[in-house]
């Protein structure tokens, strides 16, 4: 066995962010040293001679080109910038560095200190005045969420919201926006606020620069000045660079890629974060949370990354908007589709075929998306001379259809849905299939420049039925989980420095934990589980309040009701004995949890390019996934609070530095996190899934604690682009029951987890890519000792969680290959390989008996995914 | 239900084809080692028989090694029964013969320590008829019914232990009548080759066969809880068993009733 515990994992990383660090800084337009000697020039003569001199270019607008303001000057080879402090020293103008140029504009704040502003420079008059609308993308219509909007020579920036929406106050005057956006060139813009103004952005698409890939949208200035902490953006192209197993683009696989992010093991559709159970973490397609997010037991997810248009996963502090989930929030995006023109793409990859049909209903005003996947194994069993596999089936197909109306300058709607379904069936006798369903109905409301609404309608569904049987006889057992919502989320950008977020939301759960079907002679008797059914109601408020510009404080709180409703009998358990049970008639309230979710967080920028955040935040959870298995298994079994199982809390604090190097091009950071949680659920030793005894009863509970050091660099700019991160983490729990009521390691507690993802554009036509993980092994219970029973062999376990599996570590390769671009049709072939050097690491570790020598006990690593090539196509037209 | 569950885990596994398993080195820790007692009474004449034993390393053999020296009493409505040492570790008498509704209680003591158990023989049921439907039949897994009829008066547990051509199966199923009571049920068993060597295979002619023990709670507590430690690391952590034996021993002392129906794979 390898040992887990490289501490020059740690070293290195540490060296390569120090080195970093030591880069110079160049030389800035202003820093240039001219002499010049103006006498009662013109405003514009005057620029036009400092930049015939110095070779910096000014950008201003007409306001100040037709000024008569008159300048006097007499400078001996001085820097500009005190030319140019000297020069506006008591005029209405401030000048400010826009990459290399410099722009002037005009500044009422001095107009009161002025002597000299002519009546024209002043009649712009005071006041403030709001600059609002939305971001979208020129070529498609989409709306585009995380866009940032940054003032010249002024603190203030804002983003567009999820929807595009971005509302801006400033005082009266000329300014100078710039808009950046993942995959747009950048849009700039010099605007005249002398009214409240509606300004529409289109930004074009950069061919260019989508093809030398940018990590995230969000721009190192908004890392550096927002208050959020431990969030990942991802953009499409992020997953679509990195090779995955039999091609399929993955967004779940890419988000283990995330510092902080950990997989459960080789092929598994789930992630853990900062240290939390995977039902930690809050899952939203379009809003409506989606139950289990893995096809053929999680070696895919549910997302067809072809619909996608953005992912966000919130691992820190979790805006006060969502609530519900421990650890994480992971919230992802639709595509609206096409409003300009009607488009078709698709592809064809090694198990699965990709369709996507776009485009406008009413050009430039509403547009459809229906994009589907299937798998097409299947296929290929037909082929064969089995019976057995011939008569087998195993799919999983996804169809996700989204359709949005523009109904006036103020209101648009949306309405989308999804569904997915996983078959595997042995001659249509055993046999298991789940799926999700989801559907969210969405409107959009502009009330003024200032306060933006939405409101939305969820429904929600995850089931799954396992048959098994024969010819005449069979069983089944069905399941399901169901919600229905509504959701109000309002944003007030109520002045320069505070911007509010307040709503509410109410869902309705029903949970059948199992129903058992009989057919035939079997002797089963037909049963249901008793339904669950609780009403969570929430109300939350937040403000980002800029306290200067170099402090910005973000506070809120989340107030949640989560209330049991009857019909149906709650046991109060003690001990795993059951101590009363109470019969409730329907619709009769059996007990509601109230909990507190404040949070706190706040950034203070230390200079241009870097800033320290920390934040406190306290979540609560109602609904808890209860699985006895290691694996994403889609018979996992949610479970909601009763009056025995109470609502998990959570309280996480972290410590944050943000460091933007080399002009820009790189983005370090380092994360420090602790969080501590209660009520955690856990099967007892021996417990039934199925029983018809009160759930409560084979359940354990307990707290759990988590803390690691998260390190990110990201280069986002230039032919090789990508990241890599490490995280040096622990987490454990101490359930009552379990390894002598003692701290023990969750099993996905992995000590050092790094990750390396790069992309090299060779030439227009080539990208490379490649990825390597490493990690330390889950944290699994390896037996210390065997004996005999019932005639056989069997294990003896002392120490919950304290062995290691082996060390796992990875290479994965990839080749994006351009085969043809024009505006009408464009295609590409995507070559990928997985572990290229074929590391056999462990899936399983077993212990058995020799198949040769019954009488010896042999220990037998399963591994799964060995060297694996594959090829895709993809078009677009 | 056990067998519902159990069926997505095989699933799981049969996709795995492209698994590849290879044998590694393994740094076996130091064990401290803990007694393991079976105890079992059955309604068959003179069935009455105790295993002591202890936990082994795991690079030691399979093979029983029992503990001698023991003092082990079965006792039964104040009768106490001295069993003897009929074998290295095995500890028998034939003058008991079980009753079913009857509570025995086990004693043990080994090396100073001492440990006790107790368990109740349920009423035997009928066994109706042992058969391999048509189409139930693979060589790497078939499937045999078994029939029989649950009580509805009493909860009933049972363990159904399976021989191929009276070979013993490691793979076992447990059931309970939550789902079940007062029925006449056709069970279906699987019976599978789980080995890599096709020279397991079940033939035609193969003898399957079905022991039926009727046990009691805590025993099919046991069992059903005796999954957790067959050395499958993937699936559910590993855990020790739920024993009826207090005192700090692993294993379990059952009073059961037993019946036995073959079928030939025809």
């Amino acid at each position: 066995m390898d040992k887990p515990e490289p501490k020059w994992f740690f070293y290195l990383i540490l060296c390569i962010c120090l080195g970093l660090q030591l880069k110079a800084q160049a030389q800035g337009p202003l820093e240039k040293k001219i002499s010049i000697n103006l006498n009662n020039e013109n405003l514009k003569t005057a620029l036009d001679k400092i930049t015939a001199l110095s070779g910096v270019k000014f950008t201003y607008n007409e306001q100040v080109a037709k000024s008569n303001v008159k300048t006097t000057i007499n400078a001996n080879n001085k820097k500009l910038k005190e030319i140019l402090t000297e020069l506006f020293a008591d005029k209405p103008y401030s000048f400010t560095v826009l990459d290399k140029e410099i722009f002037i504009r005009f500044d009422p704040s001095k107009v009161k200190k002025s002597e000299a502003g002519s009546a024209a420079d002043r009649d712009s008059g005071h006041g403030n005045f709001t600059l609002s609308g939305f971001i979208k993308s020129q070529k498609t219509g989409e709306t585009l969420i995380a866009a940032t909007m940054k003032v010249a020579g002024s603190s203030q920036s804002t983003w567009s919201n999820e929807y595009g929406f971005y509302s801006l106050t400033l005082p009266s005057g000329s300014y100078y926006v710039e808009v950046k956006a993942v995959g747009f060139k950048k849009y700039h813009a010099q605007i005249d606020l002398v009214n409240n103004t509606n300004l529409s952005i289109n930004m074009e698409e950069d061919v260019q620069e989508l093809e030398t890939v940018n990590i995230t949208s969000s721009s190192q200035r908004r890392e550096i000045e927002n208050t959020q902490m431990g969030t990942d953006r991802l953009s499409m192209n992020d997953t679509k660079d990195v090779p995955v197993v039999f091609g399929e683009r993955d967004l779940i696989k890419t988000i283990q890629l995330l510092p902080g992010v950990k997989t459960g093991g080789e092929g598994d559709g789930g992630f853990y974060v900062r240290g939390g159970s995977m039902d930690q973490n809050m899952i939203l397609l379009d809003e409506a949370p989606v139950y289990n997010t893995s096809h053929l037991f999680g070696f895919f997810s549910t997302f067809n990354t072809d619909a996608v248009k953005n992912v966000t996963l919130y691992k820190g502090d979790i805006p006060a908007q969502y609530g519900g989930g421990l650890s994480s929030v992971l919230d992802v995006k639709l595509n609206d589709g096409n409003n300009q023109k009607f488009g078709v793409s698709g592809g064809i990859g090694l198990i699965a075929g990709r369709l996507n049909v776009e485009g406008p209903i009413q050009k430039g005003k509403s547009s459809f998306l229906i994009s589907a996947r299937r798998t097409y194994i299947d296929m290929f069993l037909r082929l064969s001379d089995d019976p057995d596999v011939k008569n087998s089936s195993v799919y999983f197909f996804d169809v996700n259809a989204k359709m949005n109306y523009i109904l006036g300058e103020k209101d648009r709607i949306f309405i989308s849905g999804y569904l997915g379904k996983d078959l595997l069936d042995v001659q249509g006798l055993n046999g298991i299939r789940w799926g999700n369903r989801t559907g969210t109905f969405r409107w959009n409301h502009i009330w003024n420049r200032k306060l933006f609404s939405n409101t939305s309608f969820i429904y929600s569904n995850y089931d799954y039925i396992i048959k098994s049987g024969g010819r005449e006889s069979s069983l089944s057992v069905f399941s399901q989980i169901r919600d229905f919502s509504l959701k109000e989320d309002l944003q007030w950008y109520l002045n320069e420095r505070n911007s509010l977020s307040f709503g509410f939301s109410s869902t309705y759960h029903q949970i059948k934990p199992g129903e058992v079907r009989a057919d035939g002679d079997n002797g089963y008797i037909p049963r249901k589980l008793q339904s669950r059914y609780a009403l969570e109601n929430a109300v939350y408020a937040s403000n980002i309040w800029k306290v200067s510009d170099v402090l910005t404080v973000n506070y809120g709180l989340r107030v949640s009701a989560f209330s049991i409703f009857g019909k149906g009998d709650y046991s109060r358990v003690d001990q795993g004995k059951v101590i009363e049970t109470l019969s409730y008639k329907s619709g009769s309230l059996v007990k509601t949890y109230f909990n507190f979710e404040p949070r706190i967080s706040a950034a203070t920028q230390l200079d241009e390019t870097s800033s320290v955040k920390l934040s406190y935040t306290r979540n609560a959870q109602n609904l808890h996934l209860i699985s006895n298995s290691a694996s994403t298994m889609p018979t996992d079994r949610w479970i909601a609070s009763t009056v025995s199982i109470k609502p998990e809390i959570s309280n996480q604090f972290s410590l944050g530095y943000y460091k933007s190097l080399m002009e820009n091009e790189l983005d370090f950071t380092v994360e420090a996190y602790y969080k501590n949680l209660k009520n955690q659920i856990d099967y007892k030793n021996g417990a039934d899934v199925f029983t018809t005894q009160p759930i409560e009863s084979m359940l354990l509970f307990g707290v759990g604690r988590a803390y690691g050091l998260e390190f990110s660099l990201k280069k986002k700019i230039g032919r090789l682009s990508g990241w890599l991160s490490y995280t040096l983490s622990k987490s454990e729990r101490k359930i009552d029951g379990i390894n002598n009521n003692l701290w023990y390691n969750s099993r996905q507690d992995k000590t050092h987890d790094l990750s390396l993802v790069t992309t090299y554009q060779l030439s227009p036509k080539w990208k490379l890519s490649a990825n390597w993980v490493f990690s330390t092994g889950n944290a699994v219970t390896f037996p210390v000792g065997k004996y005999n029973i019932i005639d056989q062999n069997y294990f003896y376990y002392v120490n919950r969680n304290a062995d290691r599996m082996p060390n796992y570590h990875r290479l994965d390769v990839g080749a994006l290959w351009l085969l043809k671009q024009s505006k009408k049709f464009s295609s590409e072939l995507s070559f990928s390989v997985y572990n290229v050097y074929g590391r056999q690491n462990a899936y399983q570790i077993l212990f058995k008996e020799q198949e040769n020598d019954p009488t010896k006990t042999e220990v037998i690593r399963r591994s799964v995914f060995g060297f694996i090539p594959s090829v895709s196509y993809n078009f677009k037209f | 239900m056990k067998k519902v569950s159990r069926f997505s885990v095989l699933f799981m596994f049969s996709i795995l084809i492209w698994s590849c398993e290879k044998k590694v080195d393994f740094d076996f820790k130091e064990n401290e080692l803990r007694y393991v007692i079976e105890g079992r009474i059955s309604n068959e004449p003179g069935m009455c028989k105790v295993m002591v034993s202890k936990t082994k390393e795991i690079g030691d053999g399979n093979e029983f090694k029992g503990l001698s020296g023991a003092v082990v009493k079965v006792e039964n409505d104040g009768q106490i029964t001295t069993l003897a040492e009929t074998a290295k570790g095995v500890y028998s008498v034939s003058t008991i013969n079980g009753q079913p509704g009857q509570t025995y209680k086990l004693t043990v003591v080994v090396e100073g320590q001492t440990f006790t158990a107790s368990s109740t023989m349920p009423e035997p049921v009928p066994f109706l008829d042992l058969y391999i439907k048509e189409g139930d039949f693979n060589r790497k897994s078939t499937f045999v019914t078994a029939k029989f009829k649950d009580p509805l008066a009493v909860r009933n547990y049972y363990w159904f232990r399976k021989y191929i051509n009276d070979q013993n199966q490691k793979d076992y199923d447990v059931l309970d009548d939550e789902l079940i009571a007062g029925q006449e049920v056709n069970q279906r068993l699987n019976f599978s080759n789980e080995t890599n060597n096709d020279a397991n295979d079940i033939k035609k002619g193969d003898q399957l066969r079905v022991d039926l023990y009727c046990i009691d709670v805590s025993v099919y507590n046991y069992l059903f809880s005796l999954y957790g430690a067959n050395g499958n690391g993937g699936s559910t952590a590993p855990t020790n068993p739920l024993s009826n034996i207090s005192g700090g021993a692993l294993g379990f002392f059952s009073a059961y009733a037993i019946q036995s129906r073959k079928v030939t794979v025809p």
